[in-house]
């Protein structure tokens, strides 16, 4: 690694270096981050789309009348259970739900497992839904991985984060003219249009980009600065009790009648003057100490909106407003609510997914910028060394492999058998497996042929998948849309437009090269006619690996 | 001894591993002994310094290692890490004295 722009005592060039190598050392990885992360702002949608029986709400049913379909599903299959809960349609998620705790087992400690089902409110009965990962398992991995434990992939994700986060105030630093450089696109000159991209990807939603990486940072900080807190508490469980416990309520071990959950919700209803609610829920239902909760549905503004907690039994309301912790885990909140934007209405949602898939790009032109200028300084004698090759195989392989990837998670939630044991892991192995052959499929190419290959193969599967749906589903984009099933029409429809503009990039590759002759096969036939190549690629294209020519500014 | 020592120590890539672990561990160690100087001195309740003090490692840290690239030489990186850190810790201690 060229050290050249160390030691100067030129603070710009130092910085220059390090937002360089910073850049590249953890890009595959951050790219990984920031592609799934951003999927994650439509988890609730994807998995509406990976669980296609689930039977949509239909919008005349009252919330009490929800709340009391999912209780008596509860009393019937959930017997002794330690708590009860009722997911009721939202602006981003139409299914109606029920989850249960399940008790533990004095003498065995077994049990305490979570179980979902999804309620067909025409029947009462439970949807049988397929076992499937869904947007969660996806959104997940970005911070947590996979195949390895939490912890330690908690200190990579965190490292790479920071990692970001030097890029991006290294970023800003080397930036002489970072407001006349927002404007400034320069297409069709190579390395130069690169750098354009990659500095309108970076600077106009750098607010966004600052904040999502501190952010990241921030929410993973008890695990990854435990020192502060050793240092203040003898007992860790102390401190994370102070900033973590809410009011718990025992059960008694006496049995007493309570309230129906519908007339529960009512309560909450009337108090809260008839706002939509999310969650119902009771703890320890038949208890005499049996408790119920409600959620909202939504914020208030960023911060949680306050949980209603109500005696079940008598049906007394307990406390409704959110302890408040001190300023410093106010900042702690909002820092992390601005990360999940979970308080974001629809236009907001599509502009942080917007954000995060500038920031996808950001990284992946970086990653392209860092060998386009390797592949300019090399000029007409050079010959690429095995790390510039290296590096120009694996992004191929990564960026275009990872699209191709994600499409594969979704053409395996449809195509695996239903009765598949652990189908819902099969599904991401098959995400991952997917990722190993692109990754090694550049191997075998050249990288502009593999670019324009892995770029059209994620197209046709993305393209393709309403084509599935319909085929191996009752729904499609007609009965969609006459169901009013929208968020179901709205995933069709964001699969053809991923697809058609990566087969937008994939098509403008492929004219590119067959512009400039001659076309060269491999890399080792590339060394021997490199001077021919030369004078012939007078083309206004940069391609990444056969780029010799010279910029003209 | 000192002869070979400085040779090796005066290559590139020794500069540039030594920056980088400086950076790295040297960075993250700066960067909790500030966390811990925060959450020592701020006042309020206890736990809300530790997140404070959580919250600023990260920028405590970005800073170290801008100082260890931007600084003329490796060993002038570690030693203004050592200097800082010292410092930090003399801080922290200092509220243990006169509490």
């Amino acid at each position: 690694m060229s050290s050249a722009e160390l030691g100067t005592g030129h603070f710009r060039q130092s910085m220059n270096w390090l937002h360089t190598w910073a850049g590249l050392v953890l890009g595959w990885l951050l790219y990984f981050m920031f592609l799934t992360g951003t999927l994650g702002y439509f988890d609730e949608e994807i998995d509406r789309w990976m669980k296609p029986e689930i039977v949509a709400v239909a919008p005349t049913l009252s919330h009490v009348e929800l709340v009391s379909l999912g209780e008596t599903y509860l009393k019937t299959h959930a017997e002794g259970a330690s708590e009860w809960w009722v997911g009721l349609p939202t602006s981003r998620d139409t299914s109606l739900s029920v989850s249960w705790k399940t008790a533990i087992d004095p003498d065995t400690q077994e049990g305490g497992a979570w179980v979902t089902q999804y309620l067909d409110t025409a029947t009462g009965e439970a949807s049988d839904a397929r076992d499937t990962g869904g947007g969660q398992t996806l959104y997940r991995m970005h911070y947590a991985l996979h195949y390895m434990p939490a912890v330690i992939a908690y200190v990579i994700t965190s490292l790479a984060a920071f990692f970001m986060l030097m890029a991006l105030i290294t970023g800003i630093v080397i930036h002489r003219r970072i407001f006349t450089d927002l404007f400034t696109f320069r297409p069709g000159k190579r390395q130069r249009s690169w750098l354009d991209m990659h500095n309108i990807m970076s600077v106009l939603p750098l607010p966004f980009h600052l904040m999502i990486t501190y952010s990241g940072l921030v929410f993973l900080m008890f695990t990854t600065m435990p020192g502060v807190v050793q240092s203040q508490y003898a007992d860790n469980s102390e401190f994370f009790a102070a900033v973590f416990s809410e009011p718990s309520h025992e059960a008694a071990g006496q049995s007493a009648a309570s309230l129906g959950m519908g007339e529960l919700a009512a309560i909450a209803g009337q108090h809260w003057d008839d706002v939509v609610f999310a969650h119902v829920g009771i703890k320890h239902p038949g208890d005499q100490n049996a408790v119920a909760e409600v959620y909202k549905a939504g914020f208030d503004d960023i911060l949680d909106a306050p949980i209603l907690r109500i005696n079940a039994v008598s049906g007394e309301i307990l406390d409704e407003s959110k302890p408040d912790r001190g300023p410093a885990a106010g900042v702690y909140e909002v820092l992390v609510h601005l990360h999940e934007g979970l308080f974001a209405n629809t236009g907001l949602r599509w502009l942080y997914f917007l954000s995060g898939m500038l920031g996808t790009g950001m990284i992946a032109t970086g990653m392209i910028l860092w060998t386009s200028k390797r592949r300019q300084r090399l000029g007409k004698r050079g010959i690429a060394g095995r790390g510039l090759v290296f590096v120009e195989k694996l992004n191929a392989g990564a960026i275009a492999g990872l699209l191709v990837a994600v499409a594969v998670y979704f053409w395996a939630n449809r195509l695996l058998p239903l009765d598949l044991d652990g189908r819902a892991a099969r599904e991401v192995d098959a995400l991952f497996i997917a990722l190993g052959l692109c990754l090694f499929y550049p191997l075998m190419r050249t990288v502009q042929r593999a670019w324009i290959e892995l770029l059209g193969l994620a197209a046709v599967l993305f393209a393709l998948l309403p084509v599935l749906n319909a085929l191996t589903t009752s729904h499609n984009l007609a009965s969609s849309i006459g169901n009013q099933d929208w968020i179901m029409a709205s995933m069709d429809f964001s699969f053809v437009c991923t697809g058609l503009i990566l087969a937008y990039a994939a098509i403008r590759l492929w004219r590119r090269q067959h512009q400039s002759k001659p076309a060269i096969k491999s890399v080792n036939r590339e060394r021997g006619e490199r001077s021919k190549s030369h004078n012939a690629s007078g083309d206004s294209s940069y391609d990444p690996s056969r780029d010799t020519s010279e910029v003209t500014s | 001894m000192a002869a070979v020592f400085r040779k090796m120590y005066s290559s590139p890539a020794m500069s540039v591993t030594s920056r980088v672990i400086a950076a790295l561990l040297g960075g993250y160690v700066l960067a909790t002994a500030a966390g811990i100087a925060v959450a020592a001195w701020l006042p309020g309740e206890k736990h809300n310094g530790v997140i404070a003090g959580m919250l600023l490692t990260f920028t405590f840290w970005a800073g170290a290692v801008i100082w260890c690239f931007a600084t003329r030489t490796a060993v002038r990186a570690w030693l203004g890490l050592l200097l800082v850190s010292g410092l930090l810790v003399a801080i922290s201690a200092a509220r243990g004295w006169i509490a």
